[in-house]
């Protein structure tokens, strides 16, 4: 009962999240200095061509309806035409996801797996390791993602020739195109590696440091001595019982660091010329694709809020402690 | 959270904050790790203020090398000991340069933040109800956005400018604060202190602004310290991804030019000294704040 009324409630909190973030996006987009319309074709369009387009793009109307018609379009998944490429964002942006996808969700998975394993051993072995591992976390932690990455292009890339620098494959080579058929071949995931590693370099501090805390708090709960004191191993007590207590806080942690993990991912994808959503956004930004920038925005910031609500739901239900506060 | 500050009786503004703003400092200075991160901070703030003395170069200065040529994509030397750019720029100046423009557009983006943050955590804590629902809803969201997005949504819209940079980071960064000084007056507004001024006949901007502000005021400047690195990155990232204004010079721009360049394969150390500049900084902030943070346990588990 307690669960439901708190799965509730925090879908209750998403759609408000939600209400806040669509409108105030399409106001944002409406501030757009000059002619929207001026930005396909050129600042110095006739005049009657600037109102045709205006008709076109529904700009001539009051601010409710154009809100009106918005609304229905993303209902139906309509994020409307790209500047630059000439087909609907929503098109686009699908093929962007997936590629995104399969580099952002490998990156997260070794993050936590990295993290809780090195947060678990740092809390365990009190003194010099701990002290290496934790210094190193708020070094890597300090290193903006772009400066790892291009140290990383320099050493592997180009003075040791050990990997490729950029793109998803080899050009001309192996499978080309996108899919199923690119995923699977090995020219794939040899350019994966490169950007897969600093992506879980980057991430995986946080999770560590928490894994570290909690588990030095749980060390010394009372339930772990009195599994100390009926003879249980110190491995067994460590590793068992208190690291899959110490996992909750790790798992907590995700909402707060999905603007990281979307903010590394932008970055990675611009250096490595993945063909992603964030490298998508950014060329956005850079040829005036309005429609392209929100459509990228919208999504990112919706997937978060989901995310993020489906995380805290699934946190209630391993720790009973969460719903019934 | 904690405050170590009680007053006896309503206080004013300078002494509070000058007080608290030293009393901090203290503490952090009699720790080893505390020290040595306020040696590097105060460096770099060294470094910004004397910029134009430190610098051998002007940041665009294209350098000519004894033959009237370019000095370009020079390897670091007794003149250039960062090395040279593919246009015979000199790193070493242009990170000093960029260090003045880096920490001021942060700093401004951090105070700007953290005075944002610093109010709504004070109306939202003291007015309640209905107010203070909808200003935690926002801040909620602001928890939802993704920055770099919305960073570069704003930069696409608006264009590139100082202004927009220091109003990225301020759109959403201020959620932190807010919430923090939020809990922290919702229990001073209890205090007799307070309820003696409302009792008084202070209005209630007096009691917010004059008896409840200077209490979570260094609270605010802890966190508007730690703000400073999250706008270090944050500036950094943008500027990377080039959308500072053009022609300024920023540690990210110099990694950008380095990047874009496509030089950076024959150049190492261009794009390595404005990265190490930054994982420097940041990491002595982080330093600060573990500092604090160990210093505030003590006293909680030292006080009966």
């Amino acid at each position: 009962m307690a669960l439901l009324h708190f799965t509730a409630r925090r879908i209750a909190q998403m759609v408000v999240t939600i209400v806040i973030i669509v409108p105030l996006t399409f106001l944002l987009f409406r501030a757009v200095p000059g002619d929207p319309g001026a930005a396909v074709i050129g600042p110095d369009l006739d005049p009657s061509v600037a109102e045709t387009l205006r008709e076109r793009y529904g700009l001539d109307e009051p601010l409710a309806v154009q809100f009106t018609r918005y609304l229905g379009g993303l209902v139906q998944g309509d994020l409307g035409m790209s500047f630059q490429y000439k087909q609907p964002v929503g098109d686009i942006l699908l093929g962007k996801l997936v590629n995104t996808a399969v580099l952002v969700v490998p990156a997260i998975t070794l993050a936590l797996v990295l993290g809780t394993a090195l947060g678990a051993l740092a809390a365990r072995r009190r003194g010099l390791l701990d002290a290496l591992l934790r210094n190193g976390a708020f070094v890597a932690k300090a290193s903006p993602v772009f400066w790892t990455a291009t140290l990383g292009l320099l050493l592997f890339s180009y003075r040791l020739e050990w990997l490729p620098s950029i793109g998803m494959s080899t050009p001309g080579q192996g499978a080309a195109g996108a899919g199923p058929a690119l995923f699977a071949s090995p020219d794939f995931w040899w350019h994966l590696i490169l950007p897969l590693a600093v992506m879980t370099l980057y991430l995986v501090p946080e999770p560590m440091l928490t894994m570290r805390t909690a588990m030095a708090e749980i060390m010394h709960e009372d339930f772990i001595a009195l599994g100390r004191a009926q003879g249980m191993s110190t491995a067994r007590s460590t590793y068992l019982h208190a690291a899959r207590n110490a996992m909750l806080p790790v798992v907590s942690l995700m909402p707060a660091l999905t603007g990281v993990i979307i903010g590394g991912q932008v970055i990675i994808e611009t250096i490595f010329s993945w063909p992603g959503m964030g490298r998508t956004i950014v060329d956005a930004v850079n040829t005036f694709d309005y429609p392209m920038m929100q459509g990228v925005f919208l999504l990112t910031a919706l997937m978060a809020v989901a995310v993020n609500a489906v995380i805290d739901v699934l946190y209630a239900y391993l720790d009973p402690r969460v719903r019934l506060s | 959270m904690t405050s170590s500050s009680v007053p006896v009786r309503g206080s004013v503004w300078r002494g509070k904050v000058a007080t608290g703003a030293l009393r901090v400092g203290r503490s952090l200075w009699s720790t080893p790790s505390g020290r040595a991160a306020l040696l590097i901070v105060g460096t770099f703030l060294l470094i910004a203020a004397l910029a134009p003395v430190i610098a051998t170069f002007g940041p665009l200065e294209r350098v000519r090398g004894a033959h009237g040529g370019l000095a370009r994509l020079l390897p670091p030397s007794v003149t250039h000991p960062f090395g040279t750019t593919n246009f015979g720029r000199d790193v070493f100046s242009q990170v000093v340069w960029g260090t003045r423009r880096t920490l001021t557009i942060a700093g401004i983006a951090a105070l700007a933040t953290a005075l944002i943050g610093l109010n709504i955590g004070l109306i939202a804590g003291y007015l309640g109800g209905k107010v203070d629902a909808v200003l935690m809803r926002l801040a909620d969201s602001a928890y939802a956005i993704p920055f770099l997005p919305l960073a570069l949504v704003l930069v696409g819209i608006f264009g590139r400018s100082d202004m927009v940079l220091v109003l990225a980071i301020a759109a959403l960064f201020w959620r932190t604060t807010a919430r923090v000084v939020r809990s922290q007056v919702l229990s001073l507004k209890e205090r007799s202190f307070v309820k003696a001024a409302v009792v008084s006949g202070a209005s209630r901007r007096r009691v917010l602004y004059v008896h409840i502000a200077p209490n979570v005021a260094s609270l605010a400047i802890l966190y508007g310290m730690l703000l400073v690195a999250e706008a270090v990155l944050a500036e950094a990232s943008l500027s990377f991804l080039g959308m500072a204004p053009p022609n300024t010079v920023s540690w990210g721009t110099i990694m950008f030019d380095a990047f874009t360049s496509q030089e950076m394969r024959r150049a190492w150390w261009w794009p390595l000294f404005p990265g190490l500049a930054i994982m420097l900084f940041v990491f002595a902030l982080s330093l600060l704040g573990r500092a604090h943070e160990s210093l505030q346990r003590r006293r909680l588990e030292t006080s009966p």
